[in-house]
């Protein structure tokens, strides 16, 4: 597969690889983001963003590192940013992501049944600060290693084991009372 | 809890990302959005030869770039003298030193030839380009 990559820089067609890119991607990455910012229309935006991004430095890519190693630190990057930004930090979003709407196709048994098991715990790791909640998902979520995990955020792996072992303290006591 | 989490991507899935979908209309917004850029290769090779045509330091290039609305290299110089580098190696550009050892970059005639010919016809300026890109 990175093969494939690597010999499509090289007949330099970049509109044809980040078709490819966001065909085999855009999903995985609106989710990531969405992680970060849970708000979608920013989720969607910051997206657009991070295939501008890449697009613009589709050249940069050195075909040694896997293409979604390179494409997720440009989009963690991206969200960081963003979070760090005056924007986020002081606009307080006045509308609420709409929960979605477990109640329209399921029984109201089922839908207590699954708020039991699934909505709690998804939303609680959402709950989590930001520095938990990441690895938590690109843990359990994207089944990345700790090793990976590191590469793609920049942070050491001792730290991730330490943030890894606390989250699930956090989740335990929100969860399991 | 570690059995638990186990479940999370299926519980996100069905939960958190139920309505977080990548769709045909988001691809289509971004690539114009991309095109919008207008960073392709294609422009900031014609940028630099034209920007050449009075010799300049990479320093001054990177200014005057940054003046056009090309922010590829704003925090990135290292890449622009990459590709000068490049260019220079190809014959697309000649180098001077000046005695406090400052380098200057200016277009060669076959960089000329390339600038003429891609500021034709849109399909020939696709082959010029792609003959300047190739290696």
């Amino acid at each position: 597969m990175e093969e494939f990559f690597t010999e499509v820089i090289e007949t330099d067609d970049k509109d044809l690889l980040i078709g490819e890119i966001m065909h085999r991607h855009g999903q995985e990455i609106l989710q990531l983001v969405y992680s970060y910012v849970k708000n979608r229309s920013i989720a969607e935006d910051l997206t657009q963003d991070i295939f501008v991004k890449c697009y613009k430095s589709l050249h940069t890519y050195s075909g040694k590192a896997r293409i979604r190693t390179w494409l997720w630190r440009i989009a963690i990057n991206h969200c960081k940013d963003y979070l760090k930004s005056w924007y986020a930090r002081n606009v307080i979003l006045t509308e609420k992501e709409t929960e979605p709407a477990y109640h329209q196709d399921k029984t109201v048994e089922q839908t207590v049944i699954q708020k039991g098991e699934d909505q709690e715990l998804a939303e609680a790791v959402m709950e989590l600060p930001i520095k938990y909640r990441e690895v938590i998902y690109l843990f359990y979520f994207e089944e990345l290693s700790i090793k990976e995990i590191s590469e793609v955020t920049d942070i050491k792996e001792n730290t991730l084991k330490t943030r890894l072992r606390r989250a699930k303290d956090l989740l335990k006591e929100r969860l399991e009372g | 809890m570690e059995e638990r989490l186990k479940k999370l991507r299926k519980s996100m899935k069905e939960t958190t990302f139920r309505n977080v979908n990548f769709t045909e209309d988001q691809q289509e917004s971004i690539r114009k959005a991309i095109s919008k850029s207008g960073e392709s290769d294609e422009m900031i090779y014609s940028a630099i030869l034209q920007l050449t045509t009075i010799e300049k330091t990479g320093y001054d290039l990177a200014k005057v770039i940054l003046a056009r609305g090309i922010k590829r290299f704003e925090d990135n110089e290292g890449l622009l003298y990459t590709l000068l580098h490049g260019m220079e190696q190809k014959g697309y550009l000649h180098i001077r030193w000046d005695e406090e050892g400052a380098k200057y970059y200016r277009i060669s005639d076959k960089g000329r030839k390339v600038l003429a010919r891609s500021e034709g016809k849109a399909t020939k300026k696709k082959l010029a380009f792609s003959e300047l890109l190739e290696g």
